[in-house]
């Protein structure tokens, strides 16, 4: 819906080529709620629903400015829109090395981060039941947590993680970001990039009563579109791969120790 | 006394975030709000075709991962 808002709708018309692709049944696409044209809707929190909604900007030779995973505040949405065409004047510089460009690319959106008010980190906040998400499944490897035992809170019943437990999902959004300088769309990792939080995402609009709260037997009985198989098995994959990566990085451990010891040093450093 | 406490308490129940629903655009807003995007806008449903526009027009390509349809059930 905040597509069709000011200053988003004017700012997209005017400047830029729109296009869309239904992403139903692809591999990364998460699970949702149908929703008709003619249906309820409601605001949400910036990065909410990073499996059912991605927003790429491109340049014409279709390399990846920026992309914003799931909803996005009207206003938020346009800053993020003038950082893909401020990153485009970088990208077209035929003065600039590769290297250099990649530089500015991830110095540009660690900055960008960096300028983000108060009211739009606020705006920013991942919802309650994708930090429970990546607690529960990836609680000492997800990217989206700065500290393990803090986020672990999220876990008991009734408690709301403290400032400092999980990034907000603009950090999300510009650190990988940063990771992927100029990316062609073609070889863009959607899965990994929009790989936060639980796959179904629904806000229930049509669920609701008139004072706003869901009812809960119209919103079990609501047809869902997007990879209902996948997303049975979705938590249990996370979860495994969190359990092999903390495996491999313990081997990795135990056997550097082991050699640390016999003062094979620069072996250890080579595996590592 | 009395009345700078009475102050103090309502001053302090504005600063409690107060349990209300979620705001909710109703129906017919949404209805229109939708016509307006998918008609107001020229919509690429094909992203070589969208690049090529982007090409001729010097402007960058907003292309959109959604699921369902602009105009339809998403």
């Amino acid at each position: 819906m905040s597509l069709s808002q000011e200053p988003a709708f004017s700012y997209l018309k005017d400047n830029f080529v729109v296009g869309y692709k239904d992403i139903t049944g692809a591999s990364y696409a998460g699970v949702s709620g149908v929703h008709m044209p003619t249906g309820n809707a409601v605001s949400t929190t910036n990065g909410a629903g990073p499996h059912n909604l991605q927003t790429f900007v491109l340049a014409p030779d279709g390399t990846v400015m920026t992309c914003l995973p799931g909803y996005w505040a009207p206003q938020d949405l346009v800053s993020e829109l003038k950082l893909g065409q401020d990153l485009y004047k970088v990208w077209n510089n035929k003065s600039l090395s590769r290297a250099d460009k990649d530089s500015y690319f991830r110095q540009m959106h660690q900055d960008h981060f960096r300028t983000h008010s108060l009211q739009e980190q606020r705006r920013s906040r991942m919802q309650g039941f994708d930090m429970k998400y990546e607690a529960k499944n990836r609680l000492h490897t997800s990217d989206c947590i700065l500290d393990s035992r803090l986020a672990a809170t999220v876990l008991q019943k009734g408690m709301k993680p403290p400032m400092g437990a999980f990034k907000t999902t603009d950090q999300i959004m510009h650190d990988r970001m940063s990771q992927r300088p100029f990316t062609n769309y073609m070889n863009f990792d959607v899965v990994a990039y929009t790989d936060y939080g639980r796959p179904f995402y629904n806000k229930n609009e049509d669920q609701r009563t008139a004072t706003g709260e869901v009812n809960k037997d119209l919103a079990r009985a609501q047809p869902l579109m997007g990879n209902v198989d996948e997303m049975k098995g979705a938590a249990k994959r996370a979860r495994r791969q969190q359990q092999q990566r903390m495996a491999g990085g313990r081997m990795l451990n135990r056997a550097g120790g082991y050699l640390a010891r016999r003062g094979v040093q620069t072996f250890v450093r080579a595996m590592r | 006394m009395k009345r700078n406490l009475l102050s103090l308490a309502a001053l302090a129940l504005l600063a409690i975030p107060q349990a209300s629903a979620i705001p909710m655009i109703k129906g017919d807003e949404a209805s229109y709000r939708v016509r307006e995007l998918s008609t107001g806008i020229n919509w690429y449903t094909n992203l070589p075709m969208a690049l090529q526009e982007s090409a001729r027009t010097g402007k960058l390509v907003v292309w959109i991962h959604m699921l369902g349809k602009i105009d339809g059930a998403t």
